[in-house]
């Protein structure tokens, strides 16, 4: 691309950008035509407009600028941003100067950002010029927002680290190091989530240097950063390096229960194949919201990796998880489950036994449906879960072995099988279904 | 005809299994087996939230055999007392021997961060969804969230992060999910309209405007501050704070993202494998409150056209509910109740078949999430589900306040060159709350 081409394409950008209100109310352009307001009297009266006052003359003027910002670079669009921003500087109350802003979010440009910016600090609108800087996406404000960052008040900037962060400005990062300490631990922390999101290696490396931060919030930050850069590196398809994080949170004991927990998950998805010691383990374990936090693991194990070591440790687990096990191979469709569900079927404990034949409606096949139907034609306690997994077990193949059963010499079982073919909406070939 | 658990497995090893029917997984006698160990032996649930939605979550989840509700939060006190009060006589009267009391708590983030609480109630108003959601993820808890789960796209997306990163199991409080509206949605996924070219997406206004409000001083025993939360600053006024914030964008998109959120949720569930490409979205003659505290829109027409041709039109002067139309006919999904019509009786009378696509069987929807906390299965209302239908409901509100041709890259979840409505797609948040 040339220079003048790629001088245009950033100015049509940069004009379709400030053509956009944010979330502000786009005016009333019926009043163009049928008003008897001016642009000179609204903005007379704007500075002493308070809630509850008529907001017609104010959806004028919203409808002026909205008209006005279709042409950003037009001297109407450039004087009506002048003259909002200079509302900025006069007395005025909080509802002119948050309608000013908004507004400015629709036709303010670079020329205002200084403008915007310099209230950064002001206690009433300090947080919405912060946000409308952030909402104009204009590389000016980004710079800004940026490199005068150690300046703000607190609360600016909190929300300037969030904006950076929201925007992945990789530049933020040598700018937020000194931001770090522990004497403001709440800056600190949201720079650490703002690292985190950036994931960059050097993100990184500034994150791992606070992971022994003495005050708890600084030291959840970093975790929960560590946490978000490991996932990221997930997404790009670094499984080793996101693995050896998400394992090192998994066995920090000093780490938030719930990142550990995240952490195992990420680690089933990194490294499925040693994931599964830490996974069976815990299933066997004692601990309740480990055994939930390795029953979510095994649900997100990649389909392309083996489960048979959780398979082959069903029988060793507590009838509870068991069970549990059961079912979630049954949501993962996954069959090498299959075996621990027969095994299950001979469990004293019903809940297992319900679990497996349950199980079997998605991880059975239809070399299981004579079985079944002789759990369902029977007396068992597991007839109902029989019958449902019959009625749901899908594949023409199943329909084929239930239409064979109907023949079956055992008139009990004939009559489940008949009864199960006009549930699953099956007919013997040549039969009229009425369907 | 293929059912929907042949999704691959890679998607499903993504996070997506979510969308996967899982019927049968979960029966009574699993539930009973896998209760939580003592004191309680029940699932231990917190509230943020008891405005209209969270006191109809807490009735309901309060008489559930499998709850136990333990700490309840509102920026109201009285709110939060007469929960406590509530909750504290019910299990009184139960004869709970064992029972702690219900703990009020003022801060949610106090709340979330408790280890004897198990799952959250989300039901504050619409422009807290995320971050309470987000900070109940955070600390390991699963979480029931109203709908609409965001108001901005890329909060949204952000929750779908945390959820999946997290690990746990979030319902969305889009319950026509969990009732007849089910049947109707597996109507169209098994094509039994043939090719679908049109759905008409009913959504009357029916708010009352109630015109300019004045600033009134704060009432004792509000934390105002903390109500407004992530919000830009506004002065107090009573119906700001009340069920009307919905017709005010700072806090929620009005009847679109509203009611919406259920009809335009079921509408896209049924249509979900179709709605791959991008989409073109087009506002025409839209108007919004004029004079009025509630600044969101009152007339519209919006068609969505998707790489298919299929074309979605969302309208205010229709009856709420949905129309979709095939080649083979036509079907109607009224909202609230899921009660079907049809060009053929045949379309609704024919139960479907084993073989046919099933979509996942809720018992209930408090009952379905519950399950879900206790298997770590999917759940009917799946963070991406609702995200999804936020998404559409965001698309039309940006399309009208924009009022030109939109195009929308859903893969990317962006606007196809389109700057100025990127920006829109996100909020900022005021200090000192954030997303990350």
């Amino acid at each position: 691309m040339t220079r003048p081409m790629l001088l245009t394409v950033i100015g049509l950008t940069l004009a379709m950008a400030l053509q956009a209100p944010g979330q502000v109310f786009p005016g009333n352009p019926d009043l163009l035509t049928k008003s008897d307001l001016t642009v000179d009297g609204v903005f007379a009266s704007l500075p002493n407009y308070k809630l509850g006052d008529d907001r017609v003359p104010l959806e004028f003027l919203a409808a002026k600028i909205a008209e006005a910002a279709k042409r950003p670079d037009s001297p109407e669009a450039r004087a009506l941003a002048k003259r909002l921003a200079g509302l900025l500087e006069v007395p005025a109350t909080y509802e002119c100067k948050d309608f000013v802003l908004r507004q400015l979010l629709v036709i303010g440009g670079h020329e205002q950002v200084q403008e915007i910016y310099k209230w950064n600090d002001d206690p009433e609108i300090g947080c919405l010029c912060i946000a409308v800087l952030e909402q104009m996406n204009d590389p000016s404000a980004d710079a800004i927002l940026r490199e005068e960052i150690p300046l703000y008040g607190k609360d600016a900037r909190l929300m300037g680290l969030n904006a950076l962060g929201n925007h992945h400005d990789v530049k933020i990062v040598s700018f937020v190091k000194d931001l770090l300490c522990e004497c403001e631990p709440e800056t600190a922390a949201a720079a650490l989530a703002t690292l985190g999101q950036i994931a960059s290696d050097e993100a990184r490396r500034f994150i791992e240097s606070r992971k022994f931060a003495e005050m708890p919030l600084i030291r959840t930050a970093a975790d929960r950063a560590m946490l978000r850069v490991a996932y990221d590196l997930l997404d790009r398809g670094r499984n080793d390096e996101a693995g050896g994080i998400m394992e090192n949170l998994y066995n920090d004991k000093g780490a938030p229960q719930a990142v550990r927990e995240a952490a195992l998950r990420g680690y089933a998805l990194a490294r499925p194949a040693r994931a599964m010691h830490y996974i069976v383990q815990n299933l066997k374990g004692d601990d309740w919201r480990w055994r939930q936090a390795a029953l979510s693991a095994m649900r997100d194990i990649p389909a392309d990796a083996s489960t048979a070591p959780i398979a082959e440790a069903v029988g060793e687990l507590a009838p509870g998880v068991q069970a549990r096990v059961l079912g979630m191979f049954a949501i993962r469709h996954d069959r090498a489950g299959r075996a621990a569900a027969g095994e299950a079927l001979k469990s004293s404990e019903a809940a297992v036994r319900e679990a497996a034949v349950r199980s079997l409606a998605s991880i059975g096949s239809a070399g299981d449906v004579p079985m079944l139907l002789g759990l369902a034609a029977g007396n068992s306690p597991d007839r109902e879960a029989a019958r449902e997994a019959l009625e749901t077990m899908q594949g023409k193949d199943v329909d084929a072995a239930v239409l064979a059963a109907e023949k079956s010499g055992d008139a009990s079982i004939g009559a489940e099988a008949v009864r199960t073919a006009e549930k699953r909406g099956i007919m013997p070939a040549g039969a009229s279904s009425g369907r | 005809m293929s059912r929907e658990v042949k999704i691959s497995r890679r998607a499903f090893a993504r996070g997506l299994a979510a969308a996967v029917a899982a019927p049968v997984v979960l029966g009574p006698g699993l539930v009973r087996a896998a209760g939580r160990p003592a004191p309680s032996g029940r699932i231990a649930l917190g509230f943020i939230g008891l405005g209209g939605r969270g006191s109809y979550h807490l009735d309901a989840l309060l008489k559930h055999p499998q709850v136990q509700v333990v700490a309840v939060c509102d920026t109201f006190v009285a709110r939060t007392e007469a929960a406590r009060a509530k909750v504290n006589d019910a299990y009184a009267k139960a004869g709970q021997r064992d029972y702690a009391g219900c703990l009020p708590i003022a801060d949610f983030r106090e709340l979330v961060g408790r280890d004897d609480i198990d799952a959250v109630v989300v039901a504050t108003p619409d422009h807290w969804h995320v971050l309470g959601a987000l900070a109940a993820v955070r600390a390991g808890k699963d979480v029931y969230c109203e709908k609409p789960i965001s108001v901005a796209v890329a909060e949204g997306r952000e929750l779908v992060r945390g959820v999946r990163e997290y690990g746990r199991v979030l319902q969305v409080g889009t319950q026509e999910r969990s009732g007849p509206a089910r049947f109707g949605a597996e109507i169209i996924r098994n094509g039994r309209l043939g090719k679908l070219h049109t759905v008409y997406i009913g959504l009357p206004v029916q708010a009352k405007d109630c015109g300019p409000q004045k600033e009134m001083p704060i009432p004792p025993g509000f934390d105002y501050n903390m109500w407004l939360g992530p919000a830009q600053y506004a002065p107090y006024t009573k119906v700001r704070c009340s069920g009307a914030f919905r017709y005010i964008y700072d806090y929620s998109g009005g009847e679109i993202t509203d009611r919406g959120a259920h009809v335009a949720d079921i509408a896209l569930w049924a249509l979900q494998p179709q709605l791959a490409g991008p989409v073109t979205i087009e506002a025409k003659d839209p108007a919004f409150y004029s004079n009025s505290l509630f600044d969101t829109a009152i007339r519209y027409h919006l068609t969505f056209t998707y790489a298919s041709g299929l074309r979605i039109i969302v309208q205010h002067d229709r009856a709420r509910g949905i129309r979709f139309e095939g080649d083979r006919g036509w079907l109607n999904i009224a909202i609230h109740g899921g009660a079907l019509t049809a060009s053929d009786p045949a379309i609704i009378n024919t139960p479907l078949g084993a073989n046919d696509v099933h979509l996942h069987r809720s018992p209930g929807h408090h009952q379905d999430f519950l399950n879900a906390v206790i298997s770590r299965g999917p759940v009917v209302a799946p963070v991406e589900g609702g995200q999804l239908t936020a998404t559409f409901c965001h698309l039309c509100n940006i399309a009208l306040i924009l009022n030109r041709k939109l195009t929308w890259d859903p893969g990317r979840e962006r606007f196809v060159n389109d700057a100025a409505a990127d920006r829109m797609l996100y909020r900022p948040t005021r200090a000192p709350w954030r997303l990350t």
